[in-house]
């Protein structure tokens, strides 16, 4: 089943074009890399379907709908940047996710914030900013969501932590759900992945099954982007 | 959905605004008690020192509602707070709709607060005397009797006072996010938008009020709106007025935030 689908869809901004009539298909039960270079309309896409944009032209469906209140129910959404208000303590940042959220899992989110050793009654602004990132990331993937995206959820962090966001996402996740990982750090991240979206100068330069990619091409991703958006 | 954005709203200001107008309460209490002992003792040094805070607490209370006001819509959805809001499920009208009925509580609140700590003031300090505040009270039935042939246009001036508050912190909200459309020097451009709706509103306003004031001579023979037949029709179009110029700012308040959102 489609979960996203972009219908000749474009994104621009003044004389700038992000996204330049794209059209794509995401399934269901898939982790879906989307990958390029920085400038490339990664961000700019997921803001499409989280409903932070709206389209210059073209269409774009979440479960056939287009996004809004409805699909946000659905959709669980980790962005490339602190987000949560720093002065909230974290219990009560749980308390607001379970108030908004009917498939926010709090039992899994305490148990995974325990295991990371934080206190509930600290405030935001106390964390690290590698404890921050992992907070955001546990609340994300403890919804029981249809569609994960998850924005450079690695960017930005030390190895030991990137391997933890990577292990937390391949073990929480709905089976059924599409995960949607946009990053320019391929290497770590493509042994998760089942497919890979090229994104080039705001263009789908491909779409394809992650092992037939690599098996087509006798080299890893990382190495066939390199190849690809080479300067 | 509303009513969960609602509950952290007005959670948010609490933890500012209630201290702060508990202070407020609490230094009225205790200068009015400061003038009594002063009355006693001849000295009113203290007194003196807390009619000072009394007064600093009040213009600090007007600056910092106005400011959480402002700080609260735009560090809540228009800075990174903003990836956290339009993420919940619900739609842009209803983060307005929190954001000014909440702000419109407190305001309501700060003001009953001020407005409560002068009799506070007075009655603790001795100003007016128990047996003097008993002879005026005993005057308010027949206030109310008087009064009562204006009840409507009283109820239609209290609708206005709400609609006239709803209606500037909507204009603010609208030049916030008309301001926040660009992608640099947003609180100029902000500033810009609020005086340019400033300026057209009082266009609009003047010259509705001389409209109104060539119907009622026409009606009436006058320009006076003092007795009870022409207050409330007065006071019905003045509602009327507001409700539309809140219906705009709400518009153009949701058109930035809907389509032009721009998130730092």
């Amino acid at each position: 089943m489609n979960l996203i689908e972009c219908k000749e869809l474009s994104k621009t901004y003044g004389k700038t074009t992000a996204l330049d009539h794209i059209s794509l298909s995401l399934e269901s039960g898939r982790i879906v890399g989307l990958v390029g270079p920085n400038g490339s309309g990664k961000t700019t896409l997921i803001k499409l379907i989280e409903h932070l944009l709206v389209p210059t032209s073209g269409e774009i469906l979440v479960e056939g709908m287009a996004p809004g209140k409805d699909t946000k129910r659905l959709v669980s959404y980790l962005p490339d940047r602190d987000f949560l208000p720093e002065d909230m303590k974290l219990e009560t940042l749980l308390d607001m996710y379970v108030d908004f959220y009917s498939d926010f899992n709090r039992a899994k989110a305490e148990e995974m914030i325990r295991s990371l050793g934080i206190q509930e009654s600290q405030r935001l602004k106390k964390m690290s900013k590698g404890t921050r990132e992992k907070v955001q990331l546990i609340l994300t993937m403890s919804r029981d969501a249809h569609i994960y995206l998850l924005d450079e959820p690695i960017a930005g962090v030390d190895p030991a932590t990137r391997d933890y966001i990577l292990n937390t996402i391949v073990g929480n996740y709905n089976e059924n759900a599409l995960v949607l990982i946009s990053t320019h750090l391929i290497a770590d991240v493509e042994k998760v992945l089942d497919e890979v979206v090229f994104l080039k100068e705001g263009q789908v330069y491909l779409h394809r099954n992650a092992d037939d990619l690599r098996t087509e091409k006798g080299m890893s991703i990382d190495s066939y982007f390199r190849e690809v958006f080479k300067c | 959905m509303l009513n969960r954005l609602l509950k952290y709203d007005m959670k948010s200001y609490s933890r500012v605004l209630l201290p702060l107008y508990g202070a407020i309460l609490a230094v009225a209490a205790a200068n009015g008690l400061a003038w009594r002992v002063s009355d006693v003792t001849g000295g009113s040094v203290l007194a003196g020192i807390l009619t000072t805070a009394y007064i600093i607490l009040m213009f600090a209370a007007v600056i910092l509602t106005v400011l959480t006001i402002l700080l609260r819509f735009y560090k809540n959805l228009l800075g990174r707070e903003g990836y956290l809001m339009f993420a919940l499920p619900a739609t842009v009208g209803e983060h307005i709709a929190s954001k000014v009925i909440s702000a419109a509580v407190w305001v309501v609140i700060g003001s009953v607060a001020g407005l409560l700590s002068f009799p506070v003031i007075m009655l603790l300090s001795g100003s007016i005397r128990t047996e003097e505040w008993n002879e005026m009270m005993k005057v308010m039935p027949y206030l109310s009797e008087r009064l009562s042939q204006y009840t409507a246009g009283i109820a239609w001036g209290v609708i206005f006072l709400i609609l006239s508050l709803i209606a500037l912190i909507v204009k603010v909200y609208a030049s916030i996010a008309l301001g926040s459309c660009a992608n640099e020097y947003r609180f100029l451009w902000s500033v810009g938008a609020f005086i340019l709706f400033s300026i057209i509103e009082s266009f609009l306003t003047a010259g509705l009020a001389g409209a109104g004031a060539k119907i009622n001579i026409m009606l009436t023979g006058s320009t006076a709106v003092t007795d009870s037949a022409g207050f409330t029709p007065f006071m019905m179009g003045a509602c009327v007025y507001c409700a539309v110029l809140a219906g705009i700012y709400w518009f153009v308040t949701w058109l930035c935030l809907d389509r032009k959102l721009n998130l730092e």
